[in-house]
């Protein structure tokens, strides 16, 4: 059984790291499309039009702003983590079955994805920076942010964690927020690459057959059925 | 250069000012504006936000970022500074009250705040609770300022339920009926507006305007 792993750029370091027995290959697109729900739809959808020989298609994606509802995968069956966005697979953690995945409020997660990805809060800040000049782009950054009061580097194995942490570091500075850490875990995206996709983490979207968003908003606890791989 | 392509050059102006991202030159062209007897609310509607809405097309076609477009509305602020004061007083008649908010749990305010300056720009009476907004807080303040419209704004689906929620409470204390909501945000669409049983929706700011001002025009959910 192959499989292909379609997936965003924030997560290409960590899931290119994780070893597998079976055949997977991967795909990536930039993740600078996460600012554009619209044209990241017809991005995977594009991507998943193409002519593939594998058994499954699982996306390294979240709902990310409803963006994956409604694409459909002619090919193979699609396998979907049961996440609204990066950050709990970055963590490690799907969210608590039946509490809803709600982030913590005020907290702006960073990992070396998020440092080095196209037009995150970083890289959007320097590019200001040389078309504002630092202090109009400064004061930007700052409404941006207003309703923040720390960031949280989530520390997975990227290779450049260090120099992105310092990198974030710099960026908690100008703003004058608190930088802290956690420990990111591998778990959900092992499981993303090698399974089990279990219906709890994952959603299961037959070939053909549009993704449904009210798949990502409803508790988890649905035992695996017929879509189920074996 | 006649009277009329005077105007007409200085409404240019304001326009291309909120689109050049440029604070001075919109507070420079709201006073050139004054002095050539253009209409300060036709400067408004004719200039400033003309100039808004093209930054908006700019930013879906990715020209410009989510920076451009807080500074462009600083550049409408600005202008607005300058010009709202000398609107007639006729002019100044309340349209109608809305309540905004981003609703609790989302902190992303840059389109709910475009939403609020549209439709303050437009002369309604709005009255803005922020970001992180419990629906009691919706529904509270609206019974206080006697609105007529509740504006719910969210980006991310995770708190898409508390639109429902805010809805849904409304009803409870048997209040529905009082306030049009409307809905809106990136992951919304019409669909999910009927499912909830809003009022209406809609896709951009200035949408959001023209939709308040038809439900405000259109008799009250009841007479009060
Ligand atoms: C800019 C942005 C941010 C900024 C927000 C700054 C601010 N103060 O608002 C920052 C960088 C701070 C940010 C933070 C985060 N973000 Co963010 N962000 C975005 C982004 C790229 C653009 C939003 C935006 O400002 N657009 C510009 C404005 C003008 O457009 P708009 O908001 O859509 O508003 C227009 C219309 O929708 C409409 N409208 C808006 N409100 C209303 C209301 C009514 C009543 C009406 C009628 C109309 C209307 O009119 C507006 C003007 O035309 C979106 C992607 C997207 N969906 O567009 C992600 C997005 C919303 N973010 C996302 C994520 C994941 C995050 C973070 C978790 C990331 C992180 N690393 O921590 C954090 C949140 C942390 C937390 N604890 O919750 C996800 C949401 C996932 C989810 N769970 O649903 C999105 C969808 C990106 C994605 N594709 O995955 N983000």
């Amino acid at each position: 059984m192959s499989t292909l792993v379609l997936a965003c750029e924030v997560v290409r370091e960590e899931l290119l790291r994780i070893r597998s027995a079976a055949p997977v290959s991967f795909a990536f697109l930039s993740m600078g499309l996460h600012v554009a729900p619209d044209r990241l739809r017809a991005a995977i959808a594009a991507e998943l039009e193409r002519p593939r020989e594998v058994d499954r298609i699982v996306l390294g994606f979240g709902l990310c702003g409803n963006a994956i509802a409604g694409v459909r995968s002619p090919h193979a069956p699609l396998i979907i983590p049961r996440v609204h966005d990066c950050i709990p697979l970055l963590a490690g953690a799907p969210p608590p079955p039946g509490a809803g995945p709600l982030h913590e409020r005020g907290t702006f997660y960073l990992s070396g994805g998020w440092m080095e990805g196209e037009r995150t809060l970083y890289s959007e800040h320097r590019r200001s920076v040389a078309r504002f000049g630092e202090q109009k782009a400064l004061r930007v950054l700052s409404t941006m942010l207003g309703g923040y009061h720390r960031f949280l580097f989530i520390r997975t194995d990227h290779p450049r964690r260090e120099l992105r942490e310092r990198d974030a570091g710099q960026l908690a500075a100008w703003v004058g927020l608190p930088l802290d850490t956690v420990d990111g875990s591998r778990t959900y995206l092992e499981a993303l690459v090698n399974g089990p996709w279990d219906a709890a983490r994952f959603v299961h979207v037959a070939r053909g057959v549009p993704v449904s968003p009210e798949a990502f908003t409803r508790t988890t606890s649905v035992p695996c059925r017929a879509a189920c791989p074996p | 250069m006649t009277n009329t392509s005077l105007q007409q050059a200085v409404l240019t102006e304001l326009a291309d000012a909120v689109v050049a991202l440029d604070e001075a030159r919109a507070v420079d062209a709201a006073h050139e504006a004054l002095n050539e007897s253009v209409d300060p609310y036709t400067a408004i509607e004719s200039g400033l936000l003309v100039g808004m809405s093209r930054a908006g097309q700019l930013f879906e076609e990715q020209e410009y970022f989510v920076p451009e477009l807080l500074v462009a509305s600083d550049a409408l602020y600005a202008g607005l500074g300058v010009l709202r004061p000398h609107i007639a007083a006729d002019r100044l008649d309340v349209p109608g009250k809305v309540v905004i908010g981003v609703v609790e749990g989302d902190t992303h305010d840059v389109g709910k705040n475009l939403v609020r300056i549209i439709l303050q720009t437009k002369g309604f009476e709005v009255h803005d609770l922020g970001r992180d907004v419990p629906p009691s807080r919706f529904v509270d303040k609206a019974v206080e300022v006697g609105a007529d419209v509740i504006a719910l704004s969210t980006l991310m689906t995770t708190t898409m339920v508390n639109m429902d929620e805010t809805v849904k409470l409304l009803a409870k204390r048997d209040l529905r009926d009082r306030f049009q909501v409307i809905v809106g945000g990136s992951p919304l669409s019409k669909a999910y507006a009927d499912r909830i049983g809003a009022d209406g929706y809609s896709k951009d700011a200035i949408g959001a305007a023209d939709l308040v001002k038809r439900l405000v025009q259109q008799a009250p959910r009841v007479a009060t």
